[in-house]
């Protein structure tokens, strides 16, 4: 099953990076070249354009590894194991680089590179706890066990994430409110598409990298097992002699 | 490997494009001259100038300022554009509109806020060179453990 699986997305992948770049390339140029400046903020309103799609990765990873934890907590299955730990790399990757760009546009904007505000702290725990599963998972030798902690932790900390979406209408907070929810949309007609664009293609991005890092973990794993397998063979014949 | 490497040269070649357009437009349309600049050499037709906003006023209705500075001679703003918010005491600016020699005076008919174009390229940098190395990383790796299993034969021995 987990070769089938692998022969799957290698025959897959191709497309779906195509379609990320499909997105991605107009998505840019709208977003560098095109695009009319912010009133208040000027051109660097730009920034949105990539800080934007990087926290809502951040968040679609984590709760991609959330929905593949329950399902590995049920089923038991490696091949979501070995997503659940794929889709947590790829969260920790897109959580620090929305961090970095937020901060980079906090700058001009708030006149600070980082302040103690509800949004911001959320999504630094949501870092840490990614960070504190991968740790995890290098602790225990026992993959079930391991598959299983994790997952548990995974399920636990995905009660950050509506933290994360709801802090700026929950409390007082400089980060500004809900662009896109129930009330409509309050982004202009001209920043719109870019950001669209944007978004698209890195969710398309995100499935991309999933399925070229679950292909990358499950080739290292088939390494590991190889050697091992040649280790044990080594000792076996060392006693014999 | 080879495909690897090819279709990576095609990404970072769209990824220049697309980059050098960027530039052209900050160049051509972004960029501003100083005061300074302007006070002495005097250049001819619509220009760009960006400057730290003092001393506003309002002369019959219409907004005046000037640029904070330390140089003999003020550089002088009458803004005759639409109504705008971002005419502020210490605000930095980049005004557009034509600079009158005789009277010493800038009429501008257009401002922006500060363009802050070294974060914009912060930012865009750390986003899309990141995810471009962390990609290539992962797609060079899962290259060399397919050539590795095939080298070491697990399918046939496993």
């Amino acid at each position: 099953m987990l070769l089938s699986l692998i022969t799957k997305l290698r025959r897959y992948e191709g497309g779906v990076g195509f379609s990320a770049f499909c997105f991605l390339v107009p998505g840019l140029y709208k977003a560098l070249v095109t695009s009319s400046p912010d009133y208040y903020q000027g051109e660097v309103a730009r920034i949105m354009y990539i800080h934007v799609p990087f926290a809502e990765i951040a968040m679609l990873s984590y709760t991609t590894l959330s929905i593949c934890s329950v399902w590995y907590l049920w089923k038991r299955d490696p091949i979501v194991d070995n997503v659940c730990h794929a889709a947590a790399g790829i969260s920790v990757f897109f959580t620090t680089v929305a961090l970095m760009t937020g901060s980079i546009w906090a700058k001009p904007t708030w006149n600070t590179w980082w302040t103690w505000d509800p949004r911001l702290i959320s999504f630094a725990v949501l870092l840490m706890i990614l960070v504190g599963y991968l740790m995890l998972r290098r602790l225990s030798d026992d993959t079930e066990k391991r598959a299983a902690y994790s997952a548990t932790l995974a399920i636990v900390g995905f009660i950050d994430l509506p933290i994360v979406h709801f802090s700026v209408e929950w409390w007082r907070t400089l980060h500004q409110p809900l662009s896109v929810s129930t009330r409509g949309v309050s982004i202009g007609g001209d920043m719109k598409t870019p950001l669209i664009l944007m978004s698209i293609g890195f969710s398309i991005l995100f499935v991309y990298m999933l399925m070229v890092r679950t292909q990358m973990l499950y080739l290292e794993y088939l390494l590991e097992g190889k050697q091992g397998r040649l280790l044990t063979d080594f000792h076996r014949s060392e006693n014999d002699g | 490997m080879k495909r690897l490497y090819l279709r990576w040269s095609g990404l970072v070649v769209v990824a220049a494009v697309i980059g050098g357009m960027a530039m052209w437009r900050v160049c051509h349309e972004v960029a501003a001259l100083t005061p300074e600049a302007v006070l002495s050499q005097a250049p001819p037709g619509e220009i760009r100038v960006a400057g730290r906003v003092v001393e506003v006023a309002s002369d019959r209705g219409v907004p005046t300022f000037r640029f904070m500075d330390e140089r003999v001679e003020p550089f002088r703003v009458r803004y005759t554009g639409p109504p705008d918010d971002n005419i502020r005491e210490l605000k930095y600016l980049v005004v557009v509109g034509q600079w009158n020699p005789t009277e010493r005076l800038f009429s501008a008919d257009k401002i922006f806020p500060n363009p802050n174009i070294g974060f914009i390229v912060s930012a865009y940098l750390v986003a899309c060179l990141s995810s471009a190395l962390f990609l290539f990383g992962m797609e060079q790796k899962v290259a060399r453990l397919y050539t590795l299993i095939k080298e070491e034969k697990i399918y046939q021995t496993g």
